[in-house]
């Protein structure tokens, strides 16, 4: 399989700002109560950054958006299904 | 391996591998780090579910800044690296190498903020041994600085064979390192 969709610059340059926005979503998420627990919501947040983040480096830096339908489905379903369960153990 | 015998192991035939891009070897290497690191951060979650208030006040003592500026350090080396490979295909080789070579100078900053943070900790009394969360803490983290290093030689070695194969299996390696930070940040750091 080749790497003729692979992103333009200018996306990857899109994909890198959105990443970095979640990076500091993330941040945002765990310091904003200071030493205190950070809490459900904000730990839902941090979350949805993580998979956010890995669903942006598989498809665009890593191609996956060149691979086939299964593939694409696996891994998606990894990055959402793995940070939920991290939640999800975080709330028991 | 010369750029024939990339060539030739990409003709052949991997199976259902064959519709992931680039390298399948490097493929199942992502995925298996992935288990493994993934693993073990659920190892983490459990293990904090039965101890919240020591990992909670362990993790106190964890530089949380020095965590966060080296996700935008990795991330951007990240981008750097997509910026490479992009070059390669377009054929443009002396484009590739700086890029490459911008995604080792923030790999090398990535080591520098986590070995500074290890000294911090180590000089605070905190070792592998202090208790359950420093465990977690180091071997994850150290693991994880272990792939950085190991990856530092592997983009320095496909910038000095730029085969258009080479960087597409190099910077797929980076990305697979990016990634796993992308969970033990937030998890490590931040989970309270």
């Amino acid at each position: 399989m080749d790497h003729s969709r692979y992103p333009s610059t200018r996306r990857l340059i899109i994909v890198w700002l959105i990443l970095m926005t979640a990076a500091l979503a993330t941040l945002l998420a765990g310091t904003i109560t200071g030493d205190k627990a950070v809490g459900p919501v904000w730990m839902a947040v941090a979350m949805i950054a993580a998979s956010i983040k890995m669903l942006l480096i598989l498809e665009y830096f890593l191609d996956l958006r060149s691979a086939g339908a299964g593939w694409r489905r696996a891994f998606n379903t990894l990055a959402v299904i793995f940070p939920a369960t991290v939640f999800v153990i975080y709330l028991i | 391996m010369n750029t024939n015998s990339l060539e030739q192991s990409e003709d052949d035939d991997w199976g259902p591998l064959s519709s992931l891009p680039g390298n399948p070897i490097m493929w199942i290497l992502i995925g298996s780090e992935l288990a493994v690191f993934g693993a073990a951060i659920i190892g983490f979650s459990f293990a904090r579910m039965g101890m919240p208030e020591l990992f909670s006040t362990s993790q106190d003592h964890l530089n949380r800044m020095a965590g966060a500026i080296n996700t935008m350090v990795l991330l951007t080396s990240g981008f750097c690296a997509g910026l490479a490979l992009r070059a390669r295909l377009d054929n443009d080789v002396a484009k590739t190498r700086l890029w490459i070579s911008a995604a080792n100078v923030l790999g090398v900053v990535f080591l520098a903020v986590k070995f500074t943070e290890y000294a911090e900790t180590i000089a605070a009394g905190f070792s592998i041994d202090s208790n359950d969360f420093f465990m977690f803490y180091f071997l994850l983290t150290g693991f994880h600085a272990l792939h950085v290093v190991l990856g530092i030689i592997i983009l320095t070695i496909v910038a000095i064979r730029p085969a258009r194969d080479n960087i597409i299996t190099g910077t797929a390696f980076w990305h697979m390192v990016d990634l796993i930070w992308v969970f033990i940040f937030p998890v490590i750091y931040l989970m309270r």
